[in-house]
């Protein structure tokens, strides 16, 4: 396996045992230990192999981009040092990135902070909130209503067993009352849902929104039946290039047998859904709370700025 | 030859063959044998429940129970992750530091429970980290057997050799930790000096260090996402203390070894009820296994009785009249058998012969040598091979299960000489002493 596969692996991994924003975060904190632990004199060794790894990060399968933001604001200061070298040499850049480091991760909880106050102003008492990704905002936001005495009840949509575990672990854990129902089941239930709580790893340039597989199901069963549905994400995780239709999907086969009797068969797996962002009724994000045009003008804005420094700092076209 | 004789020896060589080739599992094969001997008469009924050595059955039932809470906490496996953390993907101290654990571990622990702890976690580092996966399995395999060696309740050759030769969790620390730490060092240099390559420093190489922080925060989550909770391991960490005090002062307390862990699994059951079901607990005990040693000691005492043991004991007696040479013999031939056969049967066997070579030994010689001899060839002599030890079965099946496939030809490849340097080590440790 090559150093390539293996991170995309990792990040895989990770990003289902804990979801993206917490990936981030420990990503970060790989990163300065990394470069804590490093012990290279040379300031163009430095530069040289934190833009291999930047590359190998750029080029992960999927494609995690808020991960892959936070490297280009790190690369963008090595690029300023590049330019203005330091008597210090490559240790004042060190100190110079681990200091960035902190900052984003401290931004990062403060962004956070406000999307989950605003997360928890849309719940309403006597709602039933459907919740089916694993994601920290959304259970934070319903963590922040019940406390803040919101009287409301939370229905799952089962997914993979041990994402749903985790659901079902953190809703214990803030005592608020929830009911499990198989993804393939919710018909059976939809009228009784008042609100649809997600969580996404990305917006792409196609204006899809890339979450937990299962969620286009989900997302296109309540827009017709014209329940709201909210997406919780900071626009950090926008991914800033244009993306291709085999980005944010990984593809798992396995052979498998049949319980009893003697026969395999193949079986097909993927990693990610995409849902056009159109069929999301509500964006719920640092910013506050969004429609889909407010979205889209937000993340048309920011791939423009990331186009110039890509321009600036990658000479690309 | 009577008949008698030839029955008890035909019974015991086939059941013996029989667990070698695993036809059947081990504790049939033995309950089986034991059956025999009293159905041919070679034993009656009263005689066979008193051959049992009830001491080694209770002390075994107690340290399981002791050590599947203990586990049961997470204690261990936090530990572990804690360690990995420490080491900050720094090769030779994953090496360093892992080694040390998986000794302390298995000196306290079984050596099985040990390594279902410890490989996952190496594999899963060493493997991401890009390092030889392989070279990190078998050393912490031999470390498991060398740690094992160094206590009484360490490996199930010293329970039996201790419970019967009455000998204090004391004694076998005071007499072998020489040896075992001697073995341990040269063992562990050879090793490292043998895969240098393996434990260079990446200091130097960004994405080596950026991918094993990531992974060490990955093994974190993966294996401690259960939180501990605090009064389990409290209670679990105390019991575990006061039962060693137990063993370490067992002469002032004059209570067998069996009585002080038995004491501490059930002290341990009534503390931790909130967390544990007795039931459970009782249904996790390896009852096959203790079954097993059962039939063991009624076939054994089946061959006492038929005189057989006797003719071996005068045999080696015959051999030579230097203790040395008698001391080194009892050494390479325990250890030569455990690399190829399970070492408890032949301890088992071997416990009523030192009796009788103890017996004819002059008043002048330190008959107690006799123990640490068999002690250390059976427990070192495990290394040697793939199947030598129930640990190095249950690792390499471990280590495959994650990726990492080691044949019996490279497992060899280091145990066989590292076993040879080990009994050396411990023939130099003889000579020196005597």
């Amino acid at each position: 396996m090559s150093y390539q596969e293996h991170i995309s692996k990792l990040f895989l991994d990770i990003e289902n045992e804990v979801g993206i924003t917490k990936m981030d975060d420990l990503v970060l904190s790989s990163l300065c230990r990394a470069i804590h632990d490093y012990r290279e004199c040379s300031e163009e060794d430095f530069f040289a192999q934190f833009y291999e790894l930047f590359e190998t990060i750029k080029n992960t399968q999927p494609r995690i981009s808020l991960v892959i933001d936070h490297f280009f604001h790190l690369w963008k200061i090595l690029c300023d040092a590049q330019a203005k070298p330091h008597p210090e040499g490559h240790l004042f850049w060190e100190k110079k990135i681990l200091q960035a480091i902190k900052g984003f991760r401290k931004n990062i909880r403060e962004e956070k902070k406000r999307m989950v106050k605003s997360g928890a102003a849309q719940i309403k008492n006597g709602d039933v909130i459907l919740v089916h990704s694993l994601s920290s905002s959304v259970l934070d936001s319903l963590s922040r209503g019940k406390r803040k005495g919101k009287k409301f009840r939370v229905i799952i949509a089962e997914q993979e067993v041990e994402k749903t575990q985790k659901l079902i672990e953190k809703l214990t854990k803030s005592r608020i009352s929830f009911q499990v129902v198989p993804e393939y089941m919710l018909t059976h239930i939809e009228g009784e849902v008042s609100k649809v709580f997600l969580g996404a790893v990305t917006l792409n340039s196609n204006l899809n929104i890339v979450g937990d597989a299962g969620m286009n199901a989900v997302v296109s069963e309540f827009h017709l039946r014209k329940t709201p549905v909210y997406l919780f994400m900071l626009t950090r995780k926008f991914s800033l290039w244009k993306s291709s239709s085999s980005h944010h999907r990984y593809k798992a086969k396995t052979t498998r047998t049949h319980g009893y009797m003697p026969i395999t068969f193949e079986r097909i797996k993927f990693s990610h859904d995409r849902v056009p962002h159109g069929l999301f009724d509500f964006f719920i994000t640092e910013q506050g709370k969004m429609t889909s045009k407010d979205l889209s003008a937000e993340y048309q804005k920011r791939f423009k700025e990331r186009e110039k420094w890509r321009k600036e700092f990658f000479k690309e076209d | 030859m009577d008949f008698l004789f030839v029955i008890a020896l035909t019974v015991f060589i086939v059941s013996f063959l029989t667990m070698v080739f695993e036809f059947y599992d081990k504790a049939i094969v033995a309950m089986g044998g034991a059956l025999l001997m009293i159905i041919f008469r070679v034993l009656d009924f009263e005689e066979a429940i008193h051959s049992i050595d009830f001491e080694t059955i209770v002390l075994l039932m107690g340290m399981m129970i002791l050590v599947d809470l203990a586990s049961d906490s997470g204690v261990f496996s936090w530990l572990n992750v804690k360690i990995t953390k420490v080491t900050r993907g720094r090769p030779w101290m994953i090496y360093g530091l892992f080694a040390v654990l998986t000794m302390v571990f298995s000196a306290f622990l079984d050596n099985v429970t040990t390594m279902l702890i410890i490989i996952p976690i190496i594999v899963s580092l060493t493997k991401g980290m890009g390092l030889n996966s392989r070279f990190f399995v078998i050393s912490l395999i031999l470390f498991s057997n060398i740690g094992g060696a160094l206590t009484l309740i360490g490996d199930p050759p010293n329970i039996i050799i201790g419970s019967a030769a009455k000998l204090t969790f004391n004694d076998f620390i005071i007499n072998l930790s020489v040896p075992i730490f001697a073995v341990a060092v040269v063992l562990g240099s050879l090793l490292a000096a043998l895969n240098w390559c393996s434990l260079r420093p990446i200091c130097g190489n960004l994405r080596k260090l950026f991918v094993t922080h990531l992974l060490i925060e990955k093994i974190e989550q993966k294996f401690v996402q259960i939180k501990l909770e605090k009064s389990f391991v409290t209670s679990v960490l105390s019991i575990l203390c006061l039962t060693l005090l137990g063993f370490v002062f067992q002469s002032v307390l004059n209570f067998p070894v069996s009585v002080i862990a038995v004491t501490g699994a059930i002290a341990l059951l009534v503390i931790t009820t909130k967390h544990s079901s007795v039931h459970e607990s009782f249904a996790k005990i390896e009852w096959p296994t203790l079954f097993f040693f059962i039939g063991l000691f009624i076939m054994v005492h089946g061959l006492e009785k038929v005189g057989l043991l006797d003719m071996i004991s005068h045999g080696i007696i015959g051999f030579t009249d230097d203790y040395l040479t008698l001391l080194l013999m009892i050494l390479w031939l325990s250890g030569i058998v455990s690399m190829l056969l399970d070492n408890i049967p032949f301890v088992t066997v071997m416990i009523p012969v030192i009796f009788q070579i103890q017996a004819t030994l002059p008043g002048t010689v330190d008959p107690t040598m006799l123990w640490w001899a068999l002690s250390l060839g059976a427990c070192l002599g495990g290394c040697g091979t793939p199947i030598g030890a129930s640990a190095n079965v249950v690792s390499l099946g471990l280590a495959k299960k994650a990726g990492v496939k080691i044949g019996f030809l490279e497992y060899m490849k280091y145990g066989l000489p590292l076993t040879i340097v080990a009994l050396s080590i411990c023939s130099v440790y003889f000579w020196i002493v005597i």
